[in-house]
């Protein structure tokens, strides 16, 4: 499990610093509403983190 | 998760109130419930997945006649009925109380119910000793014991036990979506296949409204790509599904060919084979894919190496004539005419023949790039001739691997082409009817596969085309500051796209290869024999027999070694879960992890004596608690003797019968008689606990 962390964090080092801010949010966001099956505002809510990062 | 009561009230066979506490001791974490054949025992199992996730078992009957019949028969037209079911359960500190009810209206005399959606209400005791309501019960459970993972916990006979092992798309795909449910990655899955799809053809579409004519022209394409996309994933799909439906098919007369006894033998030869045709599928596709990667490296190399030799004695014989400059650089000479003196301390000055010498050197020296690039120049055409040596072992021995999976593969064929053959000549009139449909279905789904393939490419090619579309759009020169943050913005989503995708696959392979050790362990505390157990790379269950890579062979597998291969993974799995329980991940990632309970419904069916004695022997050590729903010829005898010292409480479900000449049956636990079944004047089921003697 710790190679796999190694590799999960040099693919994160690899990009730029707004890839790698927009995917943390976008899990963040994903987890958030995991446990619905359809959840709502999902894709605007994405699409707002990444206009607020990327201005 | 681990039970503490269940209540059943008139739910399908179960009459009335019936109730089971499952007591909570870490060294006795086992309990069971003994029932004849059609009592009830399937129906105790559907109890606990009815009331979690609202649905029954797969080849449940009548799943829609959830009210138990005679209540149901004995209501009068315009009566209200009820089926309910109440779970209590503990989980992380928490004790919840789940009830699930339904009611049915009944409008009309027959056995037709006519139900309500089932109400399903959670109750939470924290701590602190507070109750309160869950207000979304349905998340709230299936963040505790998630649905996709209850297929791993809760077993219905064999059949579900030996289906985990089979080596068909559909069951690695079921492993890999419960490991992926138990480290949370179902995120990154939902935001690749979904979300982020959305979102980035929303900001195309931003974009467009820029209004620059190129970007315009860009986004159209990339529409058309979107809706060909679109099109061809519902051809896609439409296909897997004809073929999972074909492959169930096989799987029935599979199924069918094994029990019948002049030709099981030769059905569980070709299940062995065709393990091993996909096994050599995979090696081959390896293979081809190394193959791949040694072109990509190394490819140019063969072109350049008749050049290179060319060059090489180019040099060396411009060297030999003075006509290649030298490896001195002129700025030294330079130096040295200027002093006058040899680094030698002989005299240079001018008319001295010396002198002369160092010019004509001088003038055949080259500028120090110059000299610098052809050293360079000299010396990689050199290693190109090691690396095309490098080239052709590897291409060696990428294409012997792959020869020796062709090998395999038409091996394999062949003979699975051989015991088709025989069955198909076999003179029982059945079997030829039943592999004449096989041969049938087989061509079906080959047919269908062939499609499939076309369809996966023409995706790809899609995909390629957008991700092209996306790069031309993101380096378009457009006007203004609004069509640079558009194009960063769709930039940076289809970057965490990619990036997220890779996660993934990062991710999932590293449990697989975890769970794989953890397999291992345990299948060789449970197994007779010695074979070895994998969890392929296809997320796929198998045992192989040999332990080098020549002599190591797909086991042809009896039941027993089946069931014992997936109690392995369930083990496994628990106790993975089990160790990421409370953990935070990386931080990213929400792993589902937590203690779950087992139930099995009918393990022991077809386990001679000593897989019983095994299986039993490893149940209690697989998970926290243990369910075991057993007939009176399971449960008894070597089950019950090796889980003695295991088991908390023993309940029987009574089976009464309205069945005309039934004789009484009892059975006898703790020294007592228990009613089994019980001659009535209507049928139905009831369940009774067993006393301490």
């Amino acid at each position: 499990m710790s190679d796999d962390r190694e590799l999960v964090s040099n693919l994160f080092k690899e990009c730029s610093v707004d890839t790698q801010r927009v995917a943390v949010e976008i899990i963040r966001l994903e987890r958030q509403k995991l446990h619905m099956r359809n959840p709502i505002g999902i894709v605007e809510d994405i699409v707002g983190v990444i206009k607020a990062i990327i201005k | 998760m681990i039970f503490n009561k269940i209540k059943i009230e008139n739910f399908r066979p179960f009459r009335g109130e019936s109730e089971i506490v499952f007591p909570v001791d870490k060294k006795r974490n086992v309990t069971i419930v003994y029932g004849m054949n059609g009592a009830g025992k399937t129906t105790l199992l559907n109890a606990f997945l009815w009331a979690l996730y609202g649905g029954f078992t797969k080849d449940t009957e009548r799943p829609d006649l959830v009210i138990n019949s005679e209540v149901w028969a004995k209501a009068k037209v315009g009566d209200k009925v009820t089926a309910s079911i109440e779970l209590q359960f503990s989980n992380d500190k928490n004790l919840y109380i789940l009830r699930r009810s339904v009611t049915g209206h009944k409008t009309k005399i027959g056995r037709d119910q006519q139900l309500d959606k089932s109400q399903l209400v959670l109750m939470v005791r924290g701590e602190d000793g507070n109750s309160r309501k869950v207000d979304a019960p349905s998340e709230a459970i299936d963040q505790i014991l998630p649905e996709k993972l209850s297929n791993f916990f809760f077993f219905n006979g064999e059949r579900e036990l030996e289906q985990l092992v089979s080596q068909t798309t559909a069951a690695g795909a079921e492993i890999e979506a419960g490991i992926k449910t138990i480290l949370g990655l179902e995120v990154i899955e939902r935001a690749t296949e979904r979300h982020l799809v959305e979102v980035i053809a929303r900001f195309n579409k931003d974009l467009r409204q820029l209004g620059d004519p190129k970007l315009d022209q860009l986004s159209d394409d990339r529409d058309h790509q979107e809706e060909q996309i679109k099109k061809l994933e519902v051809g896609r799909n439409q296909l897997k599904s004809n073929n999972e439906a074909v492959s169930k098919e096989i799987e029935a007369i599979d199924t069918k060919l094994l029990g019948l006894q002049s030709v099981a033998t030769l059905q569980k030869q070709r299940d062995a084979l065709e393990a091993d045709l996909i096994r050599a599928n995979a090696d081959r596709e390896t293979a081809n894919k190394s193959l791949d990667q040694v072109i990509n490296r190394y490819g140019y190399s063969a072109f350049l190496f008749p050049r290179s030799k060319f060059l090489e004695n180019l040099t060396s014989n411009l060297r030999a004539e003075e006509r290649l400059p030298a490896p001195l650089k002129r700025s030294f000479i330079d130096d040295l005419l200027a002093r006058g003196t040899c680094i030698c301390g002989a005299s240079i000055t001018k008319d001295k023949d010396a002198r002369r010498h160092l010019e004509e050197i001088r003038a055949s020296a080259g500028l120090a790039e110059v000299e610098e690039a052809w050293l360079r120049l000299a010396s990689n055409a050199a290693g190109l001739e090691t690396e095309v040596a490098d080239m052709r072992g590897l291409l060696k021995e990428a294409r012997h691997a792959a020869n020796n999976a062709v090998l395999r593969q038409g091996g394999k064929q062949a003979e699975l082409s051989e015991i088709s053959s025989k069955l198909q000549d076999n003179d029982v009139e059945d079997v030829v009817k039943l592999e004449d449909q096989r041969v049938r279905y087989r061509r079906k789904e080959a047919e269908n596969e062939r499609e499939l393939g076309s369809f996966e490419l023409r995706l790809r090619q899609a995909e390629l085309r957008i991700r092209e579309i996306d790069r031309e759009i993101s380096r378009h020169e457009g006007h203004g500051g609004k069509v640079k943050v558009a194009q960063r913005r769709i930039e940076a989503a289809t970057e965490s796209r990619e990036l997220l995708l890779k996660i993934l696959k990062v991710r999932a392979e590293s449990v697989r290869k975890e769970l794989d050790c953890r397999i291992k362990e345990t299948y060789r505390s449970i197994a007779v024999k010695d074979y070895v157990p994998e969890l392929t790379p296809t997320f796929n269950l198998d045992i192989f027999q040999g332990s080098g890579e020549d002599d190591r062979e797909t086991a042809i597998k009896s039941t027993a070694e089946n069931i014992t291969l997936s109690l392995s993974f369930v083990g496994a799995l628990a106790s993975f879960a089990s160790s990421q329980s409370g953990s935070e991940g990386d931080g990213l990632f929400n792993a589902s992890g937590g203690v779950f309970p087992l139930i099995i419904d009918s393990a022991f069916g077809s386990l001679d004596e000593g897989y019983q004695k095994a299986v039993a022997r490893a149940l209690p050590g697989l998970v926290p608690q243990v369910i075991l729903l057993v007939s009176k010829s399971q449960g008894k005898s070597v089950v019950e003797e090796t889980l003695k010292s295991k088991v908390f409480e023993r309940y029987v479900i009574t089976l009464h019968t309205a069945k005309d000449g039934e004789e009484p049956q009892f059975i006898e636990l703790n020294g007592s008689n228990y009613p089994y079944v019980v001659p009535d004047t209507s049928t139905y089921a009831e369940v009774v606990k067993v006393g301490e003697k």
